[in-house]
């Protein structure tokens, strides 16, 4: 039985992978050019509304020359993905120093905070689940090496598993938490939770 | 002797370059502008000038997004270049994004020729210290 369900799990990888290839060969253009206004939106992102909007149009328009150059040159498109991208990596680094530049990294934090994204995220349970996923299992951790170093050899044996337990418990509780709102709605739990909701219901 | 990081980091302040030191690169954009515009093209756009660079430097792949734009930028707010973007309309009629041009300025072309001239005194003073210390080139 086990052996059968190894071979169907690898047939269906298998299926999947050569799926997601061909998909990515077939779009191979628009996955790249995705990709680098993905990067300089995200590069962009929280900056004054005219460096912002000067550099997503100056790359827009280098994108579109770029593919037009190329095309008349007798490239593939897959080819052309991997001009551009290639375009895109060597000039990571001067990105990141030019974003550096525009903003410090103190400004940047502040933006980042401040976004309407980042402020509903904070007030959501995922950022509750991020703390109890990693504050908390460090703390019990710490709690736990502190208080075995201190109470010595007889006691350590209790107290070591006990603050393993502890961090474990408090980090799937949190990672219950943070993934609540994106996975537990996939779930058919929730799906009965609203029912009995509604069935208390007057 | 024992050196401090801070000194020998390239990433603090007493490192950076000095006002008015043109980058290869710079120099790069600069010079090609000046080609294009001894050949009649008063302006060029991104592409375009990262095209003749890799020509001029025979380079196999064009410049980066990050670095040609960065140095075009750096230049731009030098004033050793002049920018504007493209009409909308003009954009919309041949249906591409609209373009941004450069064109390099006179501070422009008077920074590239102090750059070539510096950079043949130190190369000239590079050679005559190689054959001090009797360095055959």
């Amino acid at each position: 039985m086990n052996a059968l369900y190894v071979v169907v799990v690898e047939m269906l990888c298998r299926v999947l992978l050569h799926v997601l290839k061909a998909v990515a060969l077939a779009h191979a253009l628009e996955l790249a050019t995705t990709a680098v206004r993905s990067w300089v939106w995200l590069i962009t992102w929280g900056l004054p509304a005219p460096i912002r909007e000067a550099r997503r149009s100056e790359v827009e328009s280098d994108l579109h020359e770029h593919q037009r150059h190329d095309r008349e040159l007798g490239f593939e498109p897959q080819e052309i993905a991997v001009r551009i991208l290639t375009r895109c990596v060597g000039g990571l680094h001067d990105d990141l120093s030019w974003r550096l530049q525009q903003q410090s990294a103190g400004e940047l934090l502040q933006v980042c905070l401040a976004s309407p994204l980042v402020q509903h995220w904070l007030q959501g349970p995922r950022a509750r689940g991020l703390v109890w996923t990693c504050g908390v299992p460090l703390g019990c951790l710490a709690v736990g090496i502190v208080a075995t170093l201190a109470v010595g050899q007889p006691h350590a044996s209790t107290i070591a598993p006990l603050s393993v337990l502890a961090a474990v418990l408090a980090f799937y509780g949190g990672m219950g938490l943070m993934l609540w709102d994106t996975v537990m709605w996939l779930i058919p739990v929730r799906v009965v939770i609203a029912g009995l909701n509604e069935r208390r219901m007057p | 002797m024992k050196l401090a990081k801070r000194k020998i980091g390239s990433y603090n302040e007493a490192m950076r370059r000095k006002p008015g030191v043109l980058l290869p690169l710079e120099q790069s954009i600069l010079s090609v502008g000046l080609v294009l515009h001894a050949r009649g093209v008063a302006e060029f756009h991104g592409f375009q000038l990262a095209k003749l660079i890799q020509e001029q430097q025979q380079a196999r792949n064009l410049l980066g997004y990050g670095t040609l734009y960065k140095a075009l930028d750096r230049l731009a707010e030098a004033g050793l270049l002049e920018r504007w973007w493209e009409d909308p309309a003009q954009a919309a009629a041949e249906g591409r994004p609209r373009r941004r041009f450069y064109a390099v300025t006179a501070a422009g072309q008077t920074a590239l020729a102090d750059a070539v001239v510096l950079d043949e005194r130190k190369q000239r003073e590079t050679a005559a210290g190689w054959a001090v210390q009797g360095v055959g080139i």
